[in-house]
């Protein structure tokens, strides 16, 4: 089994890197493959929102940067970590940027589902989807916004299983690990 | 009589001034100019490029009483250079303490017909002018956007008239210093026309741009795998 963990953290940043450095020993115990990129050090583009990857190079992106190297190594994973410090209840500018140019996974064509408009998957099987941010003072309004984020992306990407964590910068290492333990729970892959 | 007060427009589309968010952008800038406000527009794609664009960019925001982000939704939120802005500004109003509180307005509009689609972006940008020390003085969300192609609303008209009512309400409301009225809101979310015309619509012009490029017989491809 194959995890993808995206990590959003700005340089020097040891909140994130000490939950990083869980989520990846969590997966690894777990005997899953673990791949992670450090978006700060990347070459990821802003989207150009061109649509070339849905009418031109369908499925691949027509700027060439790292994020094709993020994208060849979420489509065949198992689940997709989004690591992120909550940014005014949202993903951070370096997260967001990646996530933006995923755009190639999904198809031109739409559809409706209970409701709610989609776009449809080019993929048939798309990884599981655990979002992690962190917050530095408490604030039920990100927490609830954060998560609504996490839930919109999974269910764009048709992510069979999905999970919002977020977590206190205050948090002890113990906590962190018990918190990322229950999330891996909830996207099914721990028990 | 002239107010004089200054409304800078952030447009966060990577299209630039040929975009939808600069068209809705435009006829509100248009409103307010006629209510008396001075209006300037700024790129953020091209500003974040650089340290100085986005120096620039920030001082103009210093000067400004009303700052109106507009922007296309991606993957549910705001883009990402819109995101880099909204942390700068953070930064910048956490170090300078002086700058005087400012209103901030966002329009926001997604390529899917439900203008709901808008809703965590627009609460994302609430919550910066909280966290922040803004004053947030509203938001509209325009569902299926992609159909105005980016024209100035004055020449879709027939498509476009809702959102040129809520614009106008939205204008009035701005310049005498009040919120966005709910009125205007929710005008703007109105759809622009039935959804199974937009979807049909849609699915027409991809497969058409596919055809044009070449790639029809390949737009369901799956170039990494599974």
């Amino acid at each position: 089994m194959r995890a993808v963990v995206l990590d959003g953290a700005e340089e020097g940043d040891p909140v994130l890197r000490r939950v990083r450095g869980i989520v990846e020993a969590e997966l690894r115990g777990l005997k899953w493959e673990v791949s992670a990129f450090s978006l700060h050090g990347m070459d990821v583009a802003p989207c150009r929102g061109c649509f070339s990857c849905w009418t031109a190079t369908p499925g691949r992106c027509a700027v060439s940067d790292d994020a094709e190297i993020v994208l060849k190594a979420v489509v065949p994973s198992d689940l997709a970590v989004f690591l992120t410090p909550v940014t005014f209840g949202g993903y951070n500018a370096l997260l967001k940027n990646a996530v933006d140019r995923m755009l190639p996974l999904l198809s031109p064509f739409f559809l409706r589902r209970d409701g709610v408009f989609l776009q449809r998957s080019r993929y048939a099987r798309n990884p599981r989807l655990l979002g992690i941010g962190v917050l530095s003072a408490p604030d039920m309004e990100s927490v609830r916004v954060f998560t609504t984020q996490v839930h919109q992306n999974a269910e764009k990407l048709d992510s069979p299983a999905r999970a919002a964590l977020v977590l206190s910068s205050r948090h002890g290492s113990d906590l962190l690990a018990e918190n990322v333990r229950n999330a891996l729970t909830r996207v099914e892959i721990a028990r | 009589m002239r107010n004089e007060k200054l409304a800078v427009f952030l447009i966060a589309s990577p299209r630039g001034l040929s975009g939808t968010s600069a068209s809705l952008a435009g006829y509100l800038a248009a409103r307010l100019a006629r209510e008396g406000m001075n209006c300037e527009a700024i790129l953020v794609h091209r500003c974040v490029e650089t340290d100085k664009g986005l120096d620039t960019l920030l001082k103009s925001v210093d000067r400004a009483d009303l700052v109106v982000l507009a922007f296309p939704v991606y993957a549910g939120g705001l883009p990402g250079p819109a995101v880099r802005v909204l942390e700068s500004m953070a930064r910048r109003r956490a170090a300078v303490r002086a700058i005087m509180p400012k209103r901030f307005c966002a329009i926001a509009n997604c390529g899917l017909p439900d203008a709901a689609e808008c809703d965590t972006a627009l609460a994302v940008c609430r919550i910066f002018t909280r966290q922040c020390g803004m004053i947030w003085a509203g938001g509209l969300a325009l569902g299926g956007g992609e159909v105005l192609a980016g024209k100035p609303l004055t020449r879709s008209r027939l498509l476009a008239r809702n959102a040129m009512r809520a614009l106008a309400i939205a204008a009035k409301a701005l310049a005498a210093g009040s919120p966005v009225p709910f009125k205007a809101a929710s005008l703007m979310a109105r759809p622009l026309m039935p959804w199974p015309l937009y979807l049909w619509l849609a699915h027409v012009r991809f497969f058409r741009e596919a055809r044009r490029s070449g790639a029809g017989a390949r737009i369901f491809d799956r170039p990494y795998g599974r």
